[in-house]
């Protein structure tokens, strides 16, 4: 049972939305990809270069517009403020950030090494924090925008090996709760989605086949999301339609606790 | 609010506000920013300038288009970043009260050059930008700030002004001919009175605002969204069949002849 691509309607249309990790083959790309056919002027940035580039051609060649892409890695607070202000220079404001930048790994903690640790959470919940506040620190004076951060049901669920990832993830929906509630004054909405499976050939390469069927079977559909399908749900909270929501994570799907 | 009204949209064009950063101009660019368009805003005080742009989400440059240099970098910083204009919205301007008798010669040179020269030599200078955007079906839009004063003859002793601004409206109405067939509107808004600093020093008062009111037939001083809806309409699909149309914008003062 294939689920069919949605037709696009205007969601976005003339939103300045900023992408992190937007180059792989994964839901920061199929965010992007969805974002601009929803009629936003779409950013990217992703940590690999050569990728970027080809990720923003190929944007052009499905959306006819081509997207402003620019190198950035997260855990670099210069890079992350760079990002930021080429957006900013070329489209004077950003409406929409999604932070999707994040690294998983895995390893027992009796094994782990501090670095393990540090790296997993640096990307995955300081790049969020990095970016989150940049984001915030442009829309508070603006008094609009819509942040969206990409968290994982791991957040919520007990699985060996991913410690780090885990801690970092469930940081992240902490993170999204809180920071919604100092925003919210200034009217800026920050929600995240939890996604459980979401395939993509990076995914399918880096995960044995039994790992893959056991979390397969934990799926209500049995079956993984198509990264679209997240970014789909990521569109609606940058949209208009969820503009009474905010400090919340939605999980994509059946997962919540 | 959802963006469903296709006619009226404006997601997605190119606009330049000059004088962008407070009054009527900062009206509009406002409007435009929420409506989902890309606005780069020119003023000559770069702090405000400044300040303005990073509230509102527009581009800043800094330029006096009086002089020639100043129209120069405007249409040099848009040209650098834009390969069409969809919407050029001249409203930078100057007045200058002052009785009969002692109306200096300088308040002439000065309103003809910032007024009158200053539209003139911008529109024309961006007209490659403005041809780039132009079809039959979606014209590229020039709109230029007129004022009631230039219609019907003010209380206030600004000859320099209401000459300065009936020049505008003629102006546009000329234009308006000569590019009709290159797909290109010229239309002209003639605002009445609204909160700007040109207008602060008779608004600041109480008694001389009641009695501004009171010439205004609808009652009140112009707000925001009727400067801002007033030249959305001239941007977006609604306005695509009006060129030379000066449309006061003003309560219904002009009603008095």
């Amino acid at each position: 049972m294939t689920p069919s691509y949605p037709p696009a309607h205007g969601l976005l249309n003339g939103k300045v939305t900023l992408v992190t990790a937007a180059a792989g083959a994964g839901i920061g790309f199929a965010t992007a990809k969805r974002c601009a056919e929803e009629g936003a002027t779409v950013v990217i940035s992703d940590r690999h270069e050569p990728r970027l580039g080809a990720a923003a051609d190929a944007l052009t060649s499905i959306t006819g517009v081509k997207p402003l892409a620019v190198p950035c890695d997260v855990t670099s607070e210069s890079q992350v403020l760079a990002l930021f202000d080429a957006a900013l220079e070329a489209y004077g404001r950003i409406d929409v950030v999604v932070n999707n930048a994040g690294l998983g790994g895995t390893a027992e903690l009796a094994e782990m090494t501090d670095e393990q640790w540090s790296t997993v959470l640096d990307v995955t919940l300081n790049g969020t924090m990095r970016c989150t506040r940049a984001a915030l620190r442009h829309m508070i004076p603006r008094r609009t925008g819509v942040i969206v951060n990409n968290a994982s049901v791991i957040g919520w669920r007990a699985q060996r090996g991913q410690a780090h990832y885990a801690a970092a993830k469930a940081g992240v929906m902490a993170l999204t709760r809180c920071v919604a509630m100092e925003a919210a004054p200034h009217g800026i909405r920050v929600n995240a989605v939890a996604p459980s499976l979401a395939m993509h050939p990076f995914l399918a390469k880096v995960t044995t086949d039994d790992l893959l069927a056991e979390l397969t079977a934990r799926e209500a559909f049995g079956r993984s999301a198509e990264p679209w399908e997240v970014a789909n749900v990521i569109v609606f909270l940058a949209s208009e339609y969820a503009s009474y929501m905010t400090g919340e994570v939605v999980s994509v799907s059946s997962q919540h606790p | 609010m959802l963006s469903a009204m296709s006619l009226f949209s404006v997601a997605g064009k190119t606009v330049v506000v000059t004088g962008g950063s407070r009054g009527i101009g900062r009206m509009i660019a406002s409007g435009f920013v929420d409506a989902g368009a890309t606005v780069y805003i020119s003023a000559r005080k770069k702090d405000e300038l400044d300040a303005a742009a990073a509230e509102l989400g527009c581009v800043a440059v800094q330029a006096d288009l009086s002089t020639a240099d100043g129209v120069g970098a405007l249409v040099e910083a848009v040209t650098a970043r834009e390969s069409r204009l969809d919407v050029l919205v001249n409203n930078a301007g100057a007045t200058w009260g002052a009785p009969l008798a002692d109306y200096p010669e300088h308040a002439f040179d000065k309103l003809w050059n910032i007024n009158v020269k200053g539209v003139f030599y911008l529109t024309q200078r961006f007209l490659p930008l403005l041809r780039a955007s132009a079809s039959p079906e979606n014209p590229a839009r020039v709109i230029n700030i007129g004022s009631v004063d230039g219609l019907r003859v003010p209380e206030v002793e600004n000859y320099a002004y209401s000459a300065a601004k009936a020049g505008v409206h003629m102006m546009t109405r000329h234009l308006a001919h000569r590019l009709a067939a290159e797909s290109i509107t010229v239309n002209a808004i003639a605002p009445g009175p609204f909160e700007s600093k040109m207008m602060a020093f008779a608004l600041g008062d109480p008694a001389l605002r009641s009695a501004i009111e009171g010439q205004v037939p609808l009652g009140r001083i112009g707000r925001p969204d009727d400067m801002a809806g007033a030249a959305i309409y001239l941007a977006s699909r609604a306005g695509a069949y009006l060129t030379g149309a000066v449309i006061p914008v003003d309560g219904g003062i002009s009603t008095h002849g």
